[in-house]
C-alpha cells in the first residue's frame, strides 16, 4: 500500500499547486504593464492607475486638425497612457496646461525621411517644447523655465536623452516634465515617453515618478 | 514458545470479476486521475513563461496573477476535471454511490435509444460538425482578435488572399510529382508496335503445311472483320487465340498473316514488353496497351492484338486448364474421359514434378492482363462514370470492344491457368510439325523463289524422309542446298544438293578423320549390323542413311525415318527397335569372337530406356500398372520379393521391374543374334560397301542387303559366293589385326 500512499501524496501536492495558483489569481498584479511587443516597447505604472485608450487621444488630437497635422498622427505606431486620477484626459495629455495627477504617456512615431535626416539630439530635445532655445532665452514661449537636469541614454537599439525640466504655461500653473525621447538605431521611429504633473505633485511623488522612468524599456523592433 | 511456519499458499489465478458484477467503479492508474491536471498545469505555466518571455518588466508573480485572469478557462477546467475525479474517486470506493449513476446510464442509455439508430447517427454528425465549426470559430476569432462567428466569415478571405501561395505549393508538389509522372510515363512505352492494313504484306497464301489452323484463323478473322455474322444470332466473337506447338512450325508466320489479311489494326506486343525495372511499370504497360485496343477497337471496328512468346507473360504457378494430355504428343488423351476432377488430380500431380511454375513479368502483371481481359464490358472514363453519375445519369453501357487476342506459345505449360478460360483465351490451336502434304506444299514453296532441278517424285520424296521438318527447317535447307550448289558452280539445285543440305543439316559436318584399316573394319561391322537389323526387322521406319564418317559425337551411324506420318506405335515396333540396338552388341561378340567395343554404350541405353518403358508404362511387359503413378506414390513396382521359386509362373511375373526389364533385353538380344547368324553374308557385304563408300543412301543400304543395283551402289556384286568368300577372308584378317594390334595382312578387297 506504500505506493498508493506517494500516489495520494502527490495528488494532494498537485492539488496543493493547483489551489495556489488560483488563490494568486484572486491577487492583484503589483503594476499595470503597458507594452507593444510587436515595437519592442514596455513600461509600468502603479497598479490602480487609469488608462486613456489611444483612441481618445488620437480623437483629440485630430479635432479640428488640418491635412498636414493628420498625416503627421497617422505616423504614430502605438501610444499609451495612463493617470493617477480617473479624471485625467485625452485632453490633459496633449496640452500643455499641466494635469492635476501624475500621469505617463507614451508614444512611438515613426519619421518621414526628412525628419530622419534632420533628427538631432537638439531635435529629441526639442520634441514638445523648444528646451534649447529655452534655455539659451531665444525663446519665451513659456515661463519661468528651468532646465532641472538632462542625461544621455543609449540602449542596444536607440538612443536619446532624457530630460527634466520644468516651466509655467502662460497663465498655468508651475508644472514638471520628465521627458525620454529616443531615435532608434535605424532612424525610422522615435520613442517618447512622458512623465508630468503640477511641480507641486511632482516633487511629492518623486521616487515613483522615477521608478515608471526607469520601467521605459525599448527594445526594439522584432 | 512455539512457531509454526506458515507454508506459502500458491499463488492461483482469479478471473477478474465481470463488469456487471462489479459494486464499484475499477479504481483509475495514477496517472490516468492527473492526467489532464498536469496538462493543464503545464499549459498554463506554458503561457506565464511565454509571458515574462514577452515582457522584461513583467516579474513572475505578476505574470502568474495576469496570466491567471486573462486565461481563467483553464481553471474552469481543472476545476472540472477534479469534479470528475472526485466522483470517480467516491464511485471506487462507494458502491452504493456507483449503483446509483450505474442506474442513471443506464436511464439515459435507454432514453437515448429511442431514437433510431439512423437518426441518432445523423443526430450526433451534426453535433459533432457544429462543434466543430463552434471550435473552428473560436479558434479563429483569437487568431483575428474578433468575435468567434465574424471570425468564420473572415476565414474565406484569408483563404483566397492565400491562394497565391497555395499556388505556388501546389506547383511545388506538381513540380516534383511530374518527374514521376514523366519517368514512369516514359518507361510504360515502348514493346508494343501497331501495324494498320497493308503495312505488312504476309498473306494467308504464304503460310504452308498449317492448313487446318489456318482455317480457324480465318473464321475469327471473318467474325472480328464481320461480326454481325455471328452476333446478329446471339453469338459472340471469341476474343482469344492461343498458338502453340514446336518452334518453327510458324505461328508467327501465321500471325503476320493476320496482319496482312485483315482490315483491322494489329498490334504485336513483344515478349519483352513486361519486363520492366520497377514495380508497377507492368501493370501501367498492361493498361495503356488496351486503352490503345480499346481506342483502335472503337475507331476501326476491331483490332487484332499478338502476343509472341507468351510464356514470358509466366503464370502463378498453377496448372493450365484442360489437364492431362492437352499438350502431349502421340499418346491417346488420357484426360478426356476422365471426370474433370480425376483428370486434374493426375494432371497437378505430373505438373508438381515437372515443377514449372513462376516466371513472367513480374508480380502483378499477369493479374493486370488477366482483368484487363475479361474486364472490358465495364463502363469506363471519369466523364462516363463521375460526371454523369454526379448529374444523376447511369453509365452509359460500353460498347463492345471487337478485340481478338493471340497469342503464340512454344510452351503451353508455362501459361496461367487463369489465362486459358474460354472468355479469355477460346480457341487453342496446336500449330504442330507440318503433314507430309503440308511440307510438299511448304517445299514447293521455297523451291519456286530458286532455280531446282527437283522431279515432283524427288519432292514427294524430300518430304518423306524429313518427317519433322518445320517450315523455318525447310526454308534453310532449301537454302543450304543452294549454297552446294553456287560452291560447285551452278545456280541450280540439284538432288544430291539437297540431300547433302539435309544431312549437314541433321548430322552436322563429318570430322575428316581417316579410322585406321581394323577399326574402320570394327565400326563398318558395328554399323552393318544396325543396317541389316534394321532392313530386316523394322518395318516402320527405313533407312535414311548409313555412314562410318566420324562426326561431332558418333563413329558411325544409321539413321531412320518413318516411311509415313504415323502417330501410334506398337509393341512389335519397339520390340523391333531394341533389335537394331542390340544389333551392333549382339554382331560384335559374333564377329570378334567375344569381343565388343564401348561404342555399343549409346545403343545399349536406347534399348534399356525402350525397354524400361515397354515395361514400366506403355503396359508392353508382363504387369498392367504404370511406373510413373507407381513412382510418383512411391508404392513400388510390382513385385520384387526375391525369395520365390523359379517357375511359379504368376511369381515370375512378379520379379522386381529391372529384372524383368534385364531379362527381357536378354532375350531379345539372343533373337539378335539369331538373326544376325541367318544374315551373316548380308553383314559382311554391308560393311565391305560401307568402308568402300564411307556414306550410303537408305537405297543403296537395302540395294547392298537385296542384291540388287541402287543409285550409287551396285549390290550384285555381293551375291556371288566368291565374293562372299574373299569378304570371310578379309574379315578373318581384320579380326586378326584386331586381336594383335596391327594392320590387317589383307587390303579392303575390290569386289567385281
Amino acid at each position: 500500500m506504500f505506493k498508493s500512499r506517494v500516489n495520494h501524496s502527490l495528488l494532494l501536492s498537485i492539488l496543493t499547486v493547483a489551489l495556489t495558483v488560483s488563490l494568486s489569481g484572486c491577487g492583484a498584479p503589483s503594476k499595470i504593464y503597458a507594452k507593444n511587443g510587436q515595437l519592442g516597447v514596455f513600461f509600468t505604472v502603479p497598479s490602480g492607475w487609469y488608462k486613456i485608450s489611444a483612441e481618445d487621444i488620437r480623437t483629440y488630437e485630430l479635432e479640428g486638425a488640418d491635412a498636414a497635422a493628420k498625416n503627421k498622427a497617422d505616423l504614430v505606431l502605438w501610444q499609451e497612457a495612463f493617470s493617477e486620477s480617473r479624471k485625467t484626459s485625452a485632453k490633459n495629455i496633449l496640452q500643455l496646461e499641466a494635469p492635476l495627477a501624475l500621469t505617463a504617456f507614451a508614444r512611438v512615431r515613426a519619421l518621414t525621411l526628412s525628419e530622419s535626416d534632420a533628427m538631432s539630439y537638439n531635435g529629441l530635445r526639442n520634441l514638445i517644447l523648444p528646451v534649447t532655445d529655452l534655455i539659451s532665452g531665444e525663446s519665451t514661449i513659456v515661463d519661468d523655465f528651468q532646465l532641472l537636469d538632462e542625461q544621455e541614454i543609449i540602449t542596444d537599439t536607440a538612443q536619446g536623452l532624457r530630460t527634466v525640466y520644468s516651466f509655467s504655461p502662460k497663465g498655468g500653473e508651475n508644472e514638471t516634465v520628465d521627458q525620454t525621447a529616443l531615435l532608434s538605431n535605424d532612424r525610422r521611429s522615435i520613442y517618447f515617453f512622458l512623465v508630468r504633473c503640477t511641480t507641486e505633485c511632482f516633487t511629492e511623488s518623486e521616487s515613483a515618478v522615477d521608478e515608471i522612468v526607469q520601467s521605459f524599456t525599448v527594445k526594439g523592433r522584432k | 514458545m512455539s512457531t509454526t511456519s506458515n507454508s506459502p499458499t500458491p499463488a492461483q489465478f482469479v478471473s477478474r470479476p465481470r463488469d456487471t458484477d462489479r459494486k464499484t467503479r475499477i479504481h483509475l492508474s495514477m496517472f490516468d486521475r492527473l492526467k489532464f491536471l498536469i496538462a493543464f498545469t503545464i499549459t498554463f505555466f506554458v503561457l506565464v513563461w511565454s509571458d515574462m518571455a514577452g515582457n522584461p518588466l513583467l516579474g513572475f508573480n505578476d505574470a502568474l496573477i495576469e496570466r491567471t485572469r486573462s486565461t481563467w478557462w483553464i481553471f474552469v477546467l481543472a476545476a472540472i476535471e477534479i469534479i470528475r475525479q472526485i466522483h470517480f474517486l467516491i464511485s471506487e470506493y462507494a458502491s452504493p454511490y456507483h449503483g446509483f449513476w450505474q442506474k442513471y446510464f443506464a436511464f439515459v442509455d435507454k432514453t437515448l435509444h429511442r431514437i433510431s439508430d439512423w437518426n441518432r447517427f445523423r443526430l450526433s454528425r451534426a453535433i459533432k460538425w457544429l462543434m466543430f465549426i463552434a471550435l473552428l470559430a473560436v479558434i479563429l476569432g483569437a487568431i483575428y482578435d474578433e468575435a468567434p462567428v465574424r471570425a468564420l466569415f473572415l476565414a474565406p478571405a484569408a483563404l483566397f488572399a492565400a491562394l497565391p501561395f497555395i499556388a505556388q505549393l501546389m506547383f511545388a508538389v506538381v513540380f516534383i510529382l511530374i518527374q514521376f509522372v514523366a519517368l514512369f510515363w516514359f518507361l510504360s512505352r515502348g514493346g508494343i508496335d501497331t501495324y494498320f492494313p497493308d503495312d505488312i504484306r504476309t498473306r494467308f497464301t504464304d503460310v504452308w503445311g498449317q492448313d487446318h489452323v489456318l482455317a480457324r484463323i480465318r473464321e475469327n478473322l471473318m467474325f472480328l472483320e464481320r461480326p454481325e455474322e455471328i452476333e446478329k444470332f446471339g453469338g459472340y466473337v471469341p476474343g482469344g487465340i492461343l498458338l502453340w506447338g514446336p518452334p518453327g512450325t510458324g505461328k508467327t508466320l501465321m500471325a503476320e498473316a493476320m496482319a496482312g489479311e485483315t482490315g483491322k489494326p494489329f498490334v504485336f506486343v513483344d515478349p519483352g514488353a513486361f519486363n520492366n525495372m520497377f514495380f508497377g511499370i507492368g501493370i501501367l504497360k498492361v493498361k495503356s496497351l488496351f486503352r490503345k485496343l480499346r481506342k483502335l477497337a472503337l475507331r476501326y471496328g476491331g483490332v487484332v492484338a499478338f502476343f509472341d512468346e507468351a510464356d514470358a507473360l509466366g503464370n502463378r504457378g498453377l496448372a493450365p486448364a484442360g489437364g492431362i494430355g492437352r499438350y502431349s504428343e502421340n499418346e491417346c488423351h488420357g484426360g478426356n474421359y476422365l471426370s474433370p476432377v480425376s483428370a486434374n488430380l493426375v494432371f497437378r500431380e505430373k505438373f508438381m514434378m515437372g515443377g514449372a511454375a513462376g516466371g513472367g513479368g513480374g508480380m502483378g502483371t499477369l493479374q493486370a492482363l488477366l482483368t484487363e481481359l475479361s474486364g472490358l464490358k465495364k463502363p469506363r472514363g471519369f466523364l462516363n462514370r463521375v460526371v454523369r453519375r454526379t448529374l444523376g445519369m447511369r453509365p452509359k453501357t460500353p460498347p463492345k470492344y471487337r478485340i481478338l487476342i493471340v497469342m503464340a506459345t512454344n510452351l503451353p505449360e508455362a501459361l496461367d491457368e487463369a489465362l486459358l478460360r474460354p472468355g479469355r483465351i477460346d480457341r487453342m490451336y496446336r500449330v504442330g510439325y507440318p503433314s507430309k502434304a503440308g511440307r510438299i506444299r511448304t517445299y514447293e514453296g521455297y523451291l519456286a523463289k530458286v532455280s531446282h532441278s527437283l522431279s515432283p517424285e524427288e519432292i514427294d520424296k524430300l518430304a518423306t524422309i524429313t518427317p519433322y521438318a518445320t517450315g523455318a527447317r525447310i526454308k534453310d535447307t532449301i537454302n543450304e542446298a543452294l549454297i552446294y550448289a553456287i560452291r560447285s558452280g551452278r545456280t541450280t539445285i540439284t538432288w544430291p544438293d539437297v540431300i547433302k543440305a539435309k544431312q549437314l543439316k541433321e548430322l552436322g559436318p563429318p570430322e575428316d578423320v581417316e579410322y585406321i584399316e581394323r577399326e574402320r573394319h570394327a565400326v563398318a561391322i558395328h554399323e552393318a549390323c544396325h543396317g541389316v537389323m534394321a532392313h530386316v526387322v523394322r518395318r516402320h521406319m527405313m533407312i535414311d542413311l548409313a555412314t562410318i564418317e566420324k562426326g561431332s559425337d558418333y563413329l558411325g551411324m544409321v539413321a531412320s525415318i518413318p516411311p509415313d506420318d504415323q502417330f501410334t506405335r506398337w509393341k512389335s515396333e519397339y520390340e523391333a527397335d531394341i533389335l537394331v540396338s542390340l544389333a551392333s552388341l549382339a554382331g560384335e561378340r559374333m564377329f570378334f569372337g567375344g569381343d565388343n567395343s564401348s561404342g555399343v554404350s549409346g545403343d545399349l541405353e536406347s534399348a534399356t530406356t525402350i525397354a524400361s518403358f515397354m515395361e514400366g508404362h506403355w503396359g508392353m511387359g508382363s504387369t498392367v500398372s504404370s511406373h510413373a503413378s507407381n513412382k510418383r506414390f512411391e508404392v513400388g513396382a510390382p513385385g520384387g520379393g526375391g525369395k520365390e521359386k523359379r517357375g511359379d509362373a504368376t511369381k515370375e511375373m512378379r520379379r522386381s521391374l529391372a529384372d524383368r526389364i534385364e531379362s527381357n533385353l536378354a532375350t531379345l538380344l539372343n533373337k539378335a543374334e539369331k538373326l544376325l547368324k541367318e544374315n551373316r553374308e548380308q553383314v559382311l557385304s554391308l560393311a565391305h560397301a560401307l568402308e568402300v563408300h564411307k556414306t550410303l543412301s537408305g537405297e543403296d543400304v537395302a540395294a547392298v542387303i537385296d542384291g540388287v543395283a541402287g543409285p550409287i551402289v551396285d549390290g550384285r556384286p555381293y551375291t556371288k559366293a566368291k565374293n562372299i568368300k574373299i569378304l570371310e577372308a578379309y574379315h578373318e584378317a581384320a579380326v586378326r589385326a584386331h586381336r594383335d594390334h596391327n594392320s590387317p595382312s589383307i587390303l579392303l578387297p575390290e569386289l567385281q
